[in-house]
């Protein structure tokens, strides 16, 4: 079924919509929610969790493409549970692996809580992620949007895995030069 | 924490980015080079969105224009056109394609099809009829049927899946139309020389799929695209270098789905010829178009003639290669692990298996772990099953498939208040479903045997190959005639195992095998075996059930009425029942609502259970909350069950949850408002 037509199903408040949404993209959803938790129970949730802010939010949302829509409520609730929990009881190695990488992007001594406003952080994260080469783009997003290991990157997109960690790498320096350059950090 | 916020801070990555990574590492969009499968489905309008979801059409020339017809879809749009791939715009057979098209959204769109067709039963063409064109009861039917009779248009009657290139090109009595590198085959064949070829061409640098499909004019195909956008098309005529006129459109390069699509299109007397693609190159695009038309021989697709014995000596000498061997003595389990039928099953419920712990790769399942089985009818809902399907039948093409796209499946509580667990498997995008209970009388009616065994509550799947699963609270029985894939058998870890001859009470003398002790994870199952001369009835029970227990149940299966059976189809009476089930709302595994698991009704009570109330397992510690909506009355029964009773006036989604201690499972469950 086609996504406006999901929407749509949504807006009928038709008890449809849930069903469709699973086949079309529960599998998508989980692996998202289940890349952060590393728990297939918790991932199950945060995607039950999903269905019902994507009922709660349409209507009044009409989104064009419902991946997207639906995998960021899902990366959102995910990411609120494991910040949730202690650092030792978050689920896997993999998320804070990839959040220790991250902390490279800004200078220690930095604190972004105080330094820069949310709302900037967003716009000028959603720039950078623009301007980036394609290939370094998907690289980046796979690591850091949907939380996929260096291994299960270079695995799924064929390349070496030292190429997808020297381009993690490069992309977190320009990150980082990007975020002094807007003033942020 | 500053990376904490970094994370949080990418929410407003733009989608496109999203989806275009999400394509990347292979999220269900998009198709690799290896991954490429030639499917048994039979609707052909999904191959045709499948490579043209982008494309829309405003195109005022000609060639594309010509096969346009205004249909009226409330969720088309007002522009929408239906593009027909039998004949031109104004024809009766486009016109007939319009009226169906439109009834069969809107009726499809309002109807569930639960059980609105359970009683019917198909003869052909009507059984043909509905395979073909997804006419799923009666009212469809007739529909279709008189929109048939209306126009004098032909409806389709025998489609043949999938012969090799060969034996196809001549059936149908016409020469080698594709060029230089490509995967050659057909898709199917229709009775009257229509037919589809979904392949992969060489082209450029890249391999891209491509669907030609040659139409009868005066035959309504059930392929179709709907236009509903208003992008341009270049679109331009071109005669081939062997002198056929074509005319060629190309799509605007599409940002979002980064692809050209291309359609070349041909007229060949009696046929029309689509040719769908995408051009892997976005300079030059005409000459690119030119030379993609330059890879058919158009010439090659104009007339012949159908000759479907060709067709039909194929299966048989597929089949001749591997004679149906009749019963020979008493075949043993371990004799029966040596044949086609049992390695099929097992190497694609091992595939399952393995790809199940593919998904599972991190969880809290170790490798090797699962013992899921598959049971549900192909294509499956996960393509990656699908895969796993055509790769296990690619290494056994002598087998026969089920060629409907709807398995029975039943779930029996002739008590009603049994409770009884309905198929699910894991790794698949379907929630659980709800299946139909019948009476015994229905259910050996339509497997299409007297009946064989003692009223009790089982769970059964048909497919129309003759083939049957019929599962117990301790065994299941597979009936598997011989030369057919029905891959529901369990594969067995320990295929060495003591085994004997039994006489069952019926008189006719089975073949045991007893498993070894359960020693988790290897789960050793009881076998045994009967044969008769068409077919292997076999059955495993649960691990651990003695060697009186297994020669009791045998005892309860009259295996003569099993012997009786004619092969399926011609001898042997049948009640299709197809049946496209409603699933739940979203009900996870080993979560059962006793009443009822559709859309619960307002200030109605209905009673969930956990698993382990349902089991009689320790339920102390469970408790139960609903998040939501505030107008909901939860009641915990305090044996593992709760009440819930919504009293909202609107229809509303509630989340249900049961914890215990860190533990706890939950639903969503659409409510229905007063």
């Amino acid at each position: 079924m086609q996504d406006e037509k999901i929407v749509d199903l949504y807006w009928q408040r038709s008890d449809d919509a849930i069903r469709e949404t699973a086949r079309k993209f529960g599998s998508y959803c989980h692996t998202i929610a289940y890349n952060i938790l590393c728990d297939s129970s918790d991932a199950d949730e945060c995607v039950n969790d999903t269905y019902l802010k994507a009922w709660n939010s349409m209507p009044t949302n009409r989104p064009a493409r419902l991946a997207p829509y639906l995998g960021r409520i899902t990366r959102n609730l995910a990411l609120n549970t494991a910040f949730s929990q202690s650092r030792k009881k978050r689920g896997g190695e993999n998320l804070t692996l990839a959040l220790d990488e991250l902390n490279e992007c800004v200078p220690n001594g930095v604190d972004l809580e105080k330094s820069a406003e949310m709302s900037e952080l967003r716009a000028a994260i959603r720039r950078f992620v623009s301007g980036l080469p394609e290939e370094e783009r998907s690289i980046f997003l796979a690591r850091y949007w949907y939380f996929e290991s260096e291994k299960e990157i270079s695995q799924r997109m064929g390349f070496s895995r030292s190429k997808v960690a020297s381009r993690l790498s490069r992309t977190r320096t320009k990150l980082k030069e990007y975020l002094t350059e807007e003033g942020l950090i | 924490m500053n990376s904490e916020i970094l994370a949080l801070a990418m929410d407003e990555v733009d989608d496109i980015y999203l989806e275009d990574t999400r394509a990347a590492l292979g999220y269900g969009v998009g198709r690799k080079r290896s991954a490429k499968t030639i499917r048994r489905a039979f609707l052909l309008a999904a191959v045709i969105s499948l490579l043209l979801a982008a494309a829309g059409c405003a195109a005022a020339w000609f060639g594309l224009s010509a096969r346009l017809t205004p249909i009226e879809v409330s969720s088309y749009g007002e522009t929408a056109k239906r593009f027909s791939l039998d004949n031109y715009a104004g024809t009766a057979t486009a016109e007939a394609g319009r009226e169906w098209t439109e009834y069969f959204n809107e009726y499809e769109a309002s109807h569930t099809f639960t059980n609105e067709i359970s009683d019917s039963s198909l003869a052909e063409p009507e059984l043909s009829y509905s395979m073909i064109y997804g006419a799923f009861d009666r009212a469809m039917l007739d529909r279709l049927e008189g929109i048939s009779e209306k126009y004098g248009v032909k409806l389709h009657i025998r489609i043949y899946p999938a012969p090799d290139y060969e034996t196809g090109l001549a059936a149908l009595g016409i020469g080698d139309f594709i060029r230089g590198e490509a995967d050659r085959g057909f898709k199917y064949i229709f009775e009257d020389g229509s037919f589809t070829v979904e392949s992969y061409m060489h082209i450029g640098d890249t391999d891209e799929l491509f669907s030609l499909m040659r139409c009868k004019k005066d035959s309504l195909n059930n392929g179709f695209m709907v236009f509903r956008g208003n992008e341009v098309y270049d679109e331009w005529e071109y005669v081939t270098e062997t002198g056929q006129k074509v005319n060629i459109a190309v799509n605007e390069w599409s940002e979002h789905t980064r692809t050209l699509p291309i359609f070349i299109l041909y007229d060949a007397g009696d046929y029309l010829v689509t040719v769908i693609t995408h051009c892997p190159n976005t300079e030059n695009i005409r000459a690119e178009g030119q030379k993609i038309a330059e890879r058919f021989d158009f010439a090659a697709l104009t007339g012949g003639e159908l000759n479907t014995e060709l067709l039909d000596a194929k299966t048989v000498e597929l089949a001749q290669s591997h004679p149906v061997k009749p019963k020979i003595g008493l075949m043993t389990v371990s004799e029966f692990f040596e044949t086609d039928e049992y390695k099929a099953s097992a190497a694609f419920q091992r595939s399952y298996n393995d790809y199940l712990d593919t998904m599972n790769q991190g969880g809290n399942k170790a490798p090797g772990m699962y013992d899921q089985y598959y049971y549900d009818s192909f294509p499956a809902a996960d393509e990656k099953i699908n895969e796993i399907f055509d790769r296990v039948i690619e290494q056994y093409p002598y087998l026969r498939v089920a060629t409907e796209t709807q398995s029975v499946i039943m779930m029996l509580p002739v008590d009603a208040d049994a409770m009884t667990s309905p198929f699910s498997y894991k790794g698949a995008a379907n929630p659980t479903y709800m299946y139909e209970s019948i009476s015994m009388d229905a259910l050996f009616r339509m497997l299409g045997t007297q009946p064989f065994i003692a009223e009790g509550n089982y769970t059964a799947v048909a497919n129309n190959t003759g083939a049957f699963l019929l599962a117990g609270a301790d065994f299941q029985l597979s009936y598997i005639p011989k030369g057919t894939f029905f891959p529901t058998v369990r594969f067995a870890l320990d295929e060495n195992g003591e085994t004997w001859a039994y006489t069952t009470s019926c008189g006719e003398q089975v073949s045991i095998a007893k498993g070894g002790d359960y020693s988790y994870p290897v789960c050793n199952f009881n076998y045994a075996l009967y044969e008769t001369d068409i077919a292997y009835v076999f059955i495993q029970f649960e691990p651990n059930l003695g060697a009186g227990e297994i020669e009791n149940i045998l005892d309860g299966i009259d295996f003569t009425k099993l012997n009786e059976l004619k092969p399926w189809g011609a001898e042997r009476e049948i009640t299709p029942r197809y049946i496209q089930y409603k699933p739940l709302t979203i009900m996870k595994e080993n979560w059962y609502c006793k009443d009822e698991y559709l859309m619960p009704q307002a200030e109605k009570e209905y009673v969930f259970y956990t698993h382990e109330a349902l089991c009689g397992d320790d339920t102390k510690g469970i408790t139960w909350s609903v998040e939501g909506n505030d107008n909901v009355t939860l009641t915990d029964n305090g044996n593992g069950s709760c009440t819930l009773v919504y009293h909202g006036s609107e229809r509303a989604a509630i989340k249900l949850t049961a914890s215990r201690g860190a533990d706890n499972f939950n639903t969503v469950i659409i409510c229905e408002g007063r």
